[in-house]
């Protein structure tokens, strides 16, 4: 009798490659057919014993030349691994890192770019940002969005809004131009309802496209960094890993939907 | 983290490698030198690994292309006929009946099915890397999975019924 599912469908199920959908189609198949059941069952166990037999040998030691290019080869990877490390997205969360960890921070990155200590590559950045214009401009309030929405858009040369966390009662504290070796980014300042500080990093990038969300921990902090189309963005602060999710989703959605942050009242002269 | 996490796994990637190493030399010394090539090719393209992507791939890529010139190589020097005690067989010695007979069978198989097979029990990857890594088609790759497959499946069935041929003598 000829199967109902094909020997490629069958094989592919037990090595786990089928989409779910093709999964779920596949054992819907199976529930109705014994003898592909019967076949699938002797596939499975035939792996299983395989492995099990493969298991068996033993070939955790290896001679000593082996581990002394196996040294080589992990201290090449280190090497090359760290240029990777560079790419501008952990650079500006690291810039972010540096400042929210004062200056004791720069040995933290110094081992990722070698040539120069990090805090004489950011001073040389800083100076390129700030060293023809004022630190702000003194009609510029620091705590009020939309000011500062417009004069940082105009430093970064791209749009930058100041997305509102109110949904998280988190609120809009300040912000301030950072001056790195990246260039000019945006740092954005928030503070929930007691008092524990998040920061937003707002970088131009020079790439097409959108980047997915990614994590890391630095220092006890937990940093979070994306792109889309134009921006890339860090965010920063001492919680969790999916705190900081939450909080970069609701960045993008704020963004999306053009939700910023409203400032402190106006004041009534 | 993500560069350490490469480094610690480098460890298991060779032990890995070693394993398929010496299932398919089937000689210890043979394996080890398959390895000390693989690493040795590694470090000087270490260029051409984009990190990021799947250490173990790259890495077992380059030591399938070792051995098929390796084995160029060994077909001349095993003609002078060297057998040396099997390092595959000795440790399985002590395992189940089912499993010596499922590594007897692989062994029965032509290197390209064995190959295919090997890399999916060895490592769980997709069979779009698995295929890269032994440089051919994904159809193909395919074919050689359920082709060799199937081919162990008659052998073990075929060996169950001697087995039980023998116990019924028995009784």
């Amino acid at each position: 009798m000829k199967p109902a599912i094909n020997e490629f469908d069958l094989n592919a199920y037990v090595d786990g490659q089928l989409s779910p959908e093709r999964e779920a189609h596949v054992e819907a198949i199976l529930a109705g057919e014994p003898e592909d059941r019967t076949h699938l069952e002797s596939l499975v166990e035939q792996k299983r014993l395989l492995r099990a037999g493969l298991a068996a040998i033993p070939a955790e030691e290896g001679s000593f030349r082996t581990l002394r290019l196996e040294r080589q080869l992990a201290a090449k990877l280190a090497r090359r691994e760290r240029p990777a490390a560079g790419d501008w997205l952990r650079r500006a969360a690291a810039a972010v890192l540096f400042v929210a960890s004062g200056w004791g921070g720069h040995m933290l990155y110094a081992e990722v770019s070698p040539p120069m200590p990090e805090y004489v590559a950011e001073a040389a950045g800083a100076h390129l940002v700030f060293a023809d214009k004022p630190l702000r401009p003194a009609d510029i309030d620091p705590t009020h969005p939309v000011q500062m929405a417009s004069w940082l858009s105009n430093e970064l040369g791209q749009t930058v809004t100041i997305p509102s966390l109110k949904a998280l009662s988190i609120d809009f504290v300040g912000g301030r131009l950072l001056g790195t070796k990246e260039g000019p980014l945006a740092h954005l300042v928030y503070e929930d309802e007691v008092g524990h500080r998040v920061t937003l990093t707002i970088a131009p990038h020079r790439y097409q496209g959108n980047t997915g969300l990614k994590l890391g921990q630095r220092d006890a902090m937990t940093l979070g960094y994306w792109s889309d189309a134009t921006l890339s963005y860090a965010v920063v602060a001492k919680t969790s890993d999916a705190q900081i999710a939450a909080i970069a989703s609701e960045i993008t959605e704020a963004s999306r939907s053009g939700r910023t942050a409203v400032g402190p009242p106006a004041p009534v002269d | 983290m993500a560069r350490q996490s490469t480094i610690e796994t480098l460890h298991e990637h060779v032990v890995s490698l070693r394993r398929f190493a010496l299932v398919l030399t089937r000689n210890r010394d043979d394996a080890e030198d398959l390895v000390q090539e693989t690493l040795t090719r590694a470090i000087a393209a270490i260029d051409s690994y984009q990190s990021g992507t799947d250490l173990r791939a790259w890495l077992f890529r380059i030591m399938n292309n070792v051995h098929i010139s390796a084995a160029r190589k060994r077909q001349v020097r095993d003609a002078a006929g060297a057998t040396l005690p099997d390092p595959v067989a000795e440790a399985t010695q002590s395992l189940r009946v089912e499993v010596r007979q499922v590594l007897a069978a692989l062994d029965e198989l032509p290197d390209s099915q064995r190959e295919a097979i090997l890399l999916m029990a060895l490592e769980d990857m997709k069979y779009k890397d698995a295929a890269e890594i032994l440089n051919v088609p994904l159809g193909t790759f395919m074919s050689r999975i359920a082709r060799g497959r199937e081919a162990l499946r008659r052998a073990m069935e075929g060996a169950k019924s001697v087995r039980l041929r023998i116990v019924g003598g028995c009784q």
